[in-house]
């Protein structure tokens, strides 16, 4: 595909050192027409899926097609109403997938989404991936992990440092496609974005095992492509337990 | 700049097929992903409630398609004994087909069973003209449309079920 000028992009999947199958999954997206494009912007998106018999792979897989497709089918607009729109479209495909396939039940996966449009950031985020911003140095959260350790470090029980090392740090509070309804965060107010802004999103098998300062290290300074391929590669040096999957995007 | 495939994935020059695309046996519905256009309902209409929380705002994404349970069947033999189902309002198929909403794995159920419906917050079970009957409780003859009262015993093929209501 061609990608407009306006930003560099990178992104990699990994499998890990681990799992025998990718649950990860991604994709970037402009739409085709130039109108469009100035309507909808450029999406990124990625999804860390869960569940048996290949379920994990199959609702990220959904999650990011169904984000994607939707959000770029929606009337013009505002980004943020498209993106609620798109999500709760994931969020039902993949509840009647595991409905037409009762031996997928119960799977369900993250879903991050950054909509970049005229230097503006919006994101639609359920689950533990993450959106980053990269900007003079500094490296910053958006997303909010929906995750039981999160729980416990907005009560003030554990601080984010044994949070990252707690040992029930994978159990989710949110995901898309599971039974009943699911919260999810949207951005409130679009970020602007400037040149040299870097977005980067991951999944739990990189943020788990790297932390802020080297992907600020990495991301802030090499070309996305190598960037992505050196944090995958960091990853999988300090053990790789997970899927591993991130995106990198530069503003130009 | 890098080469990126349909998806947007980045790939190596080298490559001519994505091998990130190739994975699962999931496929879109429908024409090929970038012009898919999906019947959407207007962002307005969107099931979006917003919780009371400072500085970010949490939406709840609703589940559109279900209805809600209104009483549960507990598998009490058969290879799924321990299971629980739920009965949704309206109505609800059971057989063995995979498109059922109470799936039975039984030699002996046919493909769509029997229905059971809630409405007026009453259950009646209707045999689908099914190949070896349906019970209720301790009937030797099948039934052909039976008001199921909490606690019933269903027999389906030679799975039974508790019924539960709400």
């Amino acid at each position: 595909m061609h990608i407009r000028p306006g930003i560099e992009l990178g992104n990699l999947t990994d499998i890990g050192c681990h799992r025998d199958e990718n649950q990860d999954y991604y994709c970037y997206a402009e739409p085709e027409d130039e109108e469009e494009f100035a309507h909808k912007g450029r999406l990124a998106v990625i999804a860390d899926g869960m569940g048996g018999h290949e379920g994990g792979q199959v609702a990220s897989r959904i999650a990011v097609e169904r984000v994607r497709d939707a959000y770029l089918a929606q009337p013009d607009g505002d980004p943020r109403e498209n993106l609620i729109a798109a999500f709760c479209e994931a969020h039902s495909a993949i509840q009647q997938y595991a409905h037409d396939h009762p031996e997928l039940e119960g799977m369900g996966t993250t879903c991050t989404c950054a909509v970049l449009k005229n230097n503006q950031l919006y994101y639609g985020h359920v689950g533990d991936s993450r959106l980053y911003l990269l900007r003079q140095g500094a490296i910053s959260l958006v997303t909010e992990d929906h995750s039981y350790v999160q729980g416990l470090v907005r009560q003030g029980m554990l601080t984010p440092e044994e949070a990252a090392v707690h040992p029930q740090r994978n159990i989710l509070t949110a995901a898309l496609g599971t039974e009943s309804a699911v919260p999810a965060d949207f951005s409130q107010e679009p970020m602007p974005l400037a040149p040299g802004d870097v977005l980067l999103l991951c999944t739990d098998g990189l943020h788990g095992l790297v932390s802020d300062r080297d992907l600020l290290f990495s991301a802030g300074g090499s070309p996305a492509g190598d960037a992505c391929q050196e944090l995958v590669k960091m990853a999988k040096n300090r053990g790789g337990f997970d899927n591993i999957t991130v995106q990198i995007l530069r503003i130009l | 700049m890098a080469k990126f495939c349909a998806n947007g994935h980045q790939m190596e020059d080298t490559w001519t097929i994505c091998p990130y695309c190739q994975k699962t046996g999931y496929q879109t519905p429908g024409a090929p992903p970038m012009k898919t256009r999906l019947e959407s309902e207007p962002a307005s209409s969107a099931p979006a409630q917003s919780a009371p929380a400072p500085g970010r705002k949490t939406v709840l994404l609703t589940d559109k398609r279900k209805p809600p349970v209104v009483g549960w069947f507990v598998a009490l033999t058969g290879e799924q004994k321990g299971e629980d189902f739920r009965i949704r309002d309206g109505q609800n198929i059971i057989g063995s087909a995979s498109d059922a909403d109470i799936v039975l794995r039984d030699t002996a159920i046919s493909s769509k069973h029997a229905s059971l419906r809630y409405k007026d917050q009453k259950f009646f079970i209707t045999d689908l003209d099914s190949t070896n009957g349906t019970f209720v409780n301790d009937g030797n003859d099948p039934v052909a449309r039976e008001e199921l009262k909490d606690n019933d015993i269903v027999r389906i093929g030679d799975v039974t079920l508790k019924f539960k209501c709400l």
